[in-house]
């Protein structure tokens, strides 16, 4: 009895001391190892081998103690054919229980050529649903008293088994830690990639609301370009959107119009250096075009400008380029669009210019639409003022129908009136005409008789005594001696263009006015000089006789005229 | 196109007596300025008679308006003599013998 409780306090405290040995180790294999050297001496194994594995991956350690050492690499190296041969993979499947302890007996063991031959424990454990154990212990030193194959006492094994099942708890949580330390590990990975996930969402989330940002722009811009009609509007309207649309402080947008020798510029946040010039804007769409890389002008092409500071450097650009597209509409209509830094300093992104690439090619459409809108514009024009001036011919040929129309019946009237007449003057006889021709020249006397003014039916020249006359070389002595007169009777026109000097114009036409305004006061013994007539009109004698009428006593007609006078070489003047 | 007939004879009448106020302007006596001559006198009527008077002699002659207020007078031998009305004052162009100022006489 006494004995028996000796035996009982040994055996509590190997538990004892063996479960001090295992609590604060954490690695399977040196549990194993203590394990293995405290458990062989309370049961009397000279030599053990324990094994841990993973039947799944064929994986694990072997462990032995007092094997020599080639026998123990060797074992080390049998591990997946000791897995197959003790830990069935299917019978890991919950066919056992988790802490389930077989005693295995050699002679049924399919691996017992595996083991040492003098091994006469032999115990598989599951420690949890992955992995298994075996431990096999042996010779016992009992054996040598009881002989070969002495199996073990009931005390020894419930030993050994409460020895297992402090091992298996050991296991456990060096394996619970061990998971929990790989979770740990990949949790911490995981969160990492979480965290890099999350940046990465929020910098998609940046480029999201910066896209959705450029998109409304753009759709803004979309609905008010539609109502532009010319092309320096829409260009000032694209740029304004572009450079709130990519945070851009300056740009400017150019568009040059070979066949038109014109300019379109529009700049912001920069002032204009001179760009709207022609040969300037040309300067910088010819680098623009050689720095996009195209080697000729399509139509409606879009590229973009590389290297924009270095290639448009010189270009009389207000601020320096970030990024420039170059664009054509046509062989003739070519332009540029040049952005500055953004606000913030960062470069455009990849998308970010390939967007905009997509808007200059929009913008194209507009400028485009335009153009075609202003020829429209001038086509409808002039085909306006050529409607109206057809509708003017119109209606100047529809007048001048009516006035042939008037023209054609008047002139049928006056057909009419002329067969008419014709007709009435097939009736006429001679003695209507003499009738008529009589009666005329009566009342043609009459009417001359009766009139102040009438003309004399005889010339008064023929009727009065003519005038006496002097030659020139007398008058000019008569006016030398004694200061005749020389009176001009000609009309004014040739007094003004040729008289005798000194000689005064008194015509019949205004004898009386003149003679009270010039002759009044002249004495009647003044010799009076007359010269001025030609073949069908005598003015000379006419004025002669009106002077000699009012009595003046010497009135003299000069002969010949101013003719012979200014032969003579006398005085004339003008 | 009676209407309209009588609509023109209406507006020439009343074209003819606006012309008439600057007529019977002219109408009166003017004497010459002629310091080294005997005065003479022209005679304006408004029937368009007129004369000119130097002494005791007398020339008829009638006148009339023309266009921009110049005035033409016409001897009986059918002769014409043009003159430009100025303020108060008619200025004969004497053919031959230059220009003679009348200045209207008070009434």
């Amino acid at each position: 009895m006494r004995t028996e409780l000796e035996r009982k306090r040994l055996s509590l405290r190997v538990l004892l001391e063996t479960a001090q040995e295992l609590a604060g180790i954490l690695q399977p294999r040196k549990i194993m190892e203590t394990f293995l050297l405290t458990a062989m001496g309370p049961i009397g194994a000279m030599r053990g081998v324990a094994v841990l594995a993973r039947p799944a991956g064929c994986e694990g350690m072997v462990l032995s103690r007092g094997l020599p050492p080639a026998e123990a690499e060797a074992l080390e190296q049998r591990l997946p054919d000791i897995c197959d041969a003790y830990f069935p993979y299917r019978d890991l499947d919950g066919d056992f229980p988790s802490s389930k302890i077989r005693v295995i007996r050699r002679d049924q063991a399919g691996g017992d050529s595996l083991l040492p031959r003098d091994m006469d424990i032999l115990l598989c454990f599951n420690v949890d649903e992955s992995h298994c154990g075996l431990l096999a212990l042996g010779p016992l030193l009992s054996a040598d008293e009881a002989g070969a194959g002495a199996e073990l006492e009931s005390d020894a094994s419930t030993l050994l088994h409460s020895l297992l099942h402090l091992l298996i708890g050991a296991l456990r949580g060096a394996l619970a830690v061990s998971n929990i330390r790989q979770l740990s590990v990949d949790l911490g990975r995981k969160n990492d990639r979480l965290t890099e996930a999350l940046a990465s969402s929020h910098a998609v989330q940046r480029g999201l609301d910066r896209r959705v940002h450029q998109l409304a722009a753009v759709n803004e811009l979309a609905a008010e370009m539609a109502h532009l009609r010319e092309v320096q509007g829409i260009l000032d309207r694209f740029l304004l959107t572009m450079l709130g649309a990519f945070s851009v402080g300056s740009g400017l947008v150019l568009l040059l119009d070979r066949a038109a020798h014109g300019v379109d510029l529009a700049v912001r946040g920069a002032p204009d250096t001179g760009l709207s010039g022609y040969a300037a804007a040309d300067v910088l769409v010819y680098k623009s075009f050689t720095a996009s890389g195209g080697r000729s002008v399509a139509p409606l092409t879009v590229e973009p400008v590389g290297d924009p500071a270095a290639s448009l450097a010189g270009s009389g650009l207000p601020f320096e380029a970030a990024c420039a597209i170059y664009f054509a509409l046509d062989r003739d209509v070519q332009g540029v669009l040049v952005l500055g830094e953004t606000i913030s300093g960062e470069a455009l992104e990849d998308d970010d210019v390939q967007m905009l690439r997509a808007q200059v090619g929009t913008l194209l459409g507009y400028v485009q639409g335009a153009r075609h809108l202003a020829t429209i514009t001038a086509l409808n024009e002039n085909l306006t003022r050529q409607n109206e001036e057809l509708t003017r011919t119109v209606t100047a040929l529809t007048e001048a129908r009516q006035t042939i129309d008037l023209l054609e019946r008047a002139g049928e009237r006056v057909r009419s009136f002329l067969r008419t007449e014709g007709q009435r003057s097939r009736r006429f006889s001679w003695l209507d005409c003499g009738v008529i021709l009589v009666a005329a020249m009566l009342l043609g006397f009459l009417f001359n008789l009766a009139s102040p003014n009438g003309v004399p039916l005889v010339p008064e020249h023929l009727r009065r005594p003519p005038a006496q006359t002097i030659t020139a070389q007398k008058a000019r002595e008569l006016q030398q001696s004694e200061g005749a007169l020389l009176v001009d009777a000609r009309p004014q026109a040739f007094f003004d263009q040729q008289r005798v000097r000194g000689a005064t114009n008194l015509t019949p036409a205004l004898f009386d006015m003149m003679y009270l305004m010039r002759f009044a006061q002249v004495p009647l013994s003044t010799p009076l000089i007359i010269y001025g007539g030609n073949i069908s009109r005598r003015w000379d004698e006419d004025v002669a006789a009106k002077l000699m009428a009012r009595e003046h006593e010497r009135v003299l007609v000069l002969e010949e005229g101013l003719t012979a006078w200014a032969a003579r070489g006398y005085p004339v003047e003008p | 196109m009676r209407r309209t007939l009588f609509c023109a004879l209406a507006l020439a009448l009343l074209l003819l007596a606006g012309c008439r106020g600057p007529v019977e302007d002219l109408v009166g006596d003017y004497e010459s300025e002629r310091l080294d001559l005997s005065p003479a006198r022209l005679t304006l009527r408004s029937d368009g008679g007129g004369s000119l008077t130097v002494g005791a002699e007398e020339a008829p002659f009638r006148w009339e308006v023309r266009d921009e207020g110049q005035v033409v007078l016409h001897t009986r031998q059918g002769g014409v003599i043009s003159a430009r009305r100025g303020r108060g004052m008619l200025e004969l162009e004497m053919p031959g013998a230059g220009k003679q100022v009348f200045r209207k006489a008070a009434k």
